[in-house]
C-alpha cells in the first residue's frame, strides 16, 4: 500500500482504502479503480492524497523471512533512536523503520 | 548570550568568507523573481535556461518517478506550468546545492553525509505536510528540509577547528543538546546560521523561523504547521538514516506535533515507507546513489 498525491497521478490505480471527505462522509469505496473524472472529483472535494494498491513488495519475502531479518537488524535500528519510543506514534515510526531495514537486509543478501 | 550577540557573531562569520558561494547566481535570481507580484513562466524558465547543466538536472528530476508525470517535460517552461514554480525552484536550489556538498567525508564530519540528511529531511517534511489545507506549504517544508542544517556545513566549512571540539563535546555524552554545545563554542547555533542564509538567500519569510526553531518548533508562533513538518521530518529521516546528521538520533517528539499535522499512527505507516522509496529515487536522479 502506498499513501501518494493526486497531483499529477495516473490513471488506473486501485485505492487500498474507502476515501472519506473531511466530514466523515464516504466518497469512494476501497477497491475502486482511479479514474480521471474521480480524481478532479476528488481534488474537488480538498483531497490532495490516497492510499492505493501497491503490489510490488508484498510477495517479495515472506513473513517468517521479514520477522527473522527484523531480529537481526533490531538492534542497529534502536541505535538510530536516543531513547526507547515514548508512546505509539514514535513506536509506529520504530516498527515501520525496522521493517523498511529488514526488508533492504533480505534484498542485499539476495 | 543574547540574540543581538548571536546575530552578530554571524555576521562576522560571513564577513570572513569572501563570497557565500554555496547558493549560485541562478538560484539568488529565481528568489528574487518569485518575490515579485507577477513573475511569468518565461522569465524563470530563461534564468534556469541560462545553465545548461542545471537544465538537464531538472528535467531529469521533473521526470523522475519522484512527481510521477503520465507524460515527459522537456523544457523548463513545462516542467513549471506542470508542477508550479516553487516545485521547480525547490529542484534548482536542491541540485546546486548537492554540487557544492557531495563531497567524500575526511573527517569526524562528512559533508556528503550531513547533506544527505537535508535532503532526507527534505523528502520527509514534505510528505509529513500532505494533510495541509495550503497547497502551498509542501513545498515550503521541502525547502525548509533541504536548509534546515545547512548553518552546520558553512560552520565546517568556515570554523573547522571550532567544529572539531564540537564534534569531541558531542562524541562525550549524546544526551547533551547539540544546540548547547554550540552556543558553548560559538556563541550560535547552526539554526541561527540557517536562518541567517535563508533571510540572505531570500527564500520566503516563513522559513527563517522554521529553521530557527525546527528543533523547537512549539517555539514559532507564526507558522507551526511547516514548523512541525520540518521538525518531524528531521527525525524521521534520523530514524530511517537518511545520511547522517552529526551524531544526533532520532529523539521523542511532542504528540502535539502530530494532532497539527493532522496525521495518525496508520497515515505513518503508509508514509514512512513512501519517503525512503522517494529518497532512493532522488539519489539515484541525482547520480548520489
Amino acid at each position: 500500500m502506498k499513501f501518494i498525491t493526486l497531483e499529477n497521478i495516473t490513471e488506473g490505480l486501485l485505492t487500498a482504502r474507502d476515501i472519506e471527505s473531511a466530514s466523515g462522509q464516504r466518497l469512494v469505496a476501497k477497491g475502486t479503480v482511479l479514474t480521471r473524472p474521480l480524481i478532479n472529483s476528488l481534488k474537488r472535494h480538498n483531497i490532495n492524497n490516497v492510499y492505493i494498491e501497491d503490489d510490488s513488495e508484498q510477495n517479495e519475502f515472506t513473513e517468517e523471512e521479514i520477522m527473522f531479518a527484523e531480529e537481526m537488524c533490531r538492534a542497529g535500528v534502536a541505535e538510530r533512536f536516543l531513547v526507547r519510543p515514548a508512546d505509539p506514534m514514535m513506536e509506529t515510526i520504530f516498527k515501520t523503520a525496522l521493517r523498511i531495514e529488514a526488508r533492504e537486509h533480505l534484498k542485499r543478501k539476495r | 548570550m543574547s540574540t543581538l550577540n548571536a546575530k552578530d557573531n554571524i555576521a562576522k562569520l560571513f564577513s570572513r568568507v569572501d563570497d557565500l558561494k554555496t547558493l549560485p547566481a541562478v538560484v539568488l535570481q529565481i528568489n528574487n523573481l518569485l518575490r515579485k507580484e507577477a513573475v511569468s513562466i518565461e522569465e524563470v524558465s530563461n534564468t534556469i535556461e541560462k545553465d545548461a547543466a542545471l537544465t538537464a538536472r531538472v528535467l531529469k528530476l521533473s521526470n523522475s518517478s519522484y512527481y510521477g508525470l503520465s507524460y515527459k517535460v522537456n523544457s523548463p517552461a513545462s516542467a513549471i506550468a506542470i508542477l508550479g514554480f516553487d516545485t521547480i525552484r525547490n529542484l534548482a536550489v536542491t541540485i546546486s546545492l548537492t554540487k557544492s556538498f557531495n563531497k567524500p567525508g575526511k573527517s569526524a564530519f562528512n559533508v556528503k553525509e550531513v547533506w544527505l540528511h537535508g535532503l532526507g529531511c527534505a523528502v520527509a517534511a514534505k510528505a509529513l505536510a500532505c494533510k495541509s489545507r495550503d497547497l502551498g506549504l509542501q513545498e515550503k517544508a521541502f525547502i525548509g528540509g533541504i536548509i534546515h542544517d545547512i548553518g552546520k556545513l558553512l560552520i565546517f566549512e568556515n570554523m573547522p577547528a571550532e567544529m572539531d571540539r564540537i564534534m569531541e563535546m558531542s562524541s562525550f555524552d549524546r544526551t547533551v543538546d547539540y544546540g548547547e554545545i554550540e552556543k558553548d563554542v560559538l556563541g550560535f547555533t547552526h539554526a541561527d546560521v540557517g536562518a541567517y542564509v535563508a533571510e540572505k538567500w531570500l527564500f520566503p519569510p516563513e522559513l527563517t523561523g522554521t529553521i530557527k526553531y525546527h528543533h523547537r518548533p512549539e517555539l514559532n508562533k507564526e507558522d507551526r504547521e511547516i514548523a512541525c513538518a520540518v521538525h518531524a521530518g528531521n527525525e524521521i529521516a534520523k530514524a530511517l538514516c537518511l545520511g547522517k546528521s552529526t551524531f544526533e538520533k532520532a529523539r521523542n517528539m511532542n504528540p502535539r506535533i502530530w494532532k497539527e499535522l493532522d496525521l495518525t499512527e496508520d497515515d505513518l505507516s503508509g508514509i514512512i515507507p513512501q519517503i525512503k522509496m522517494d529518497f532512493d529515487v532522488i539519489l539515484n536522479s541525482l547520480n548520489l546513489a
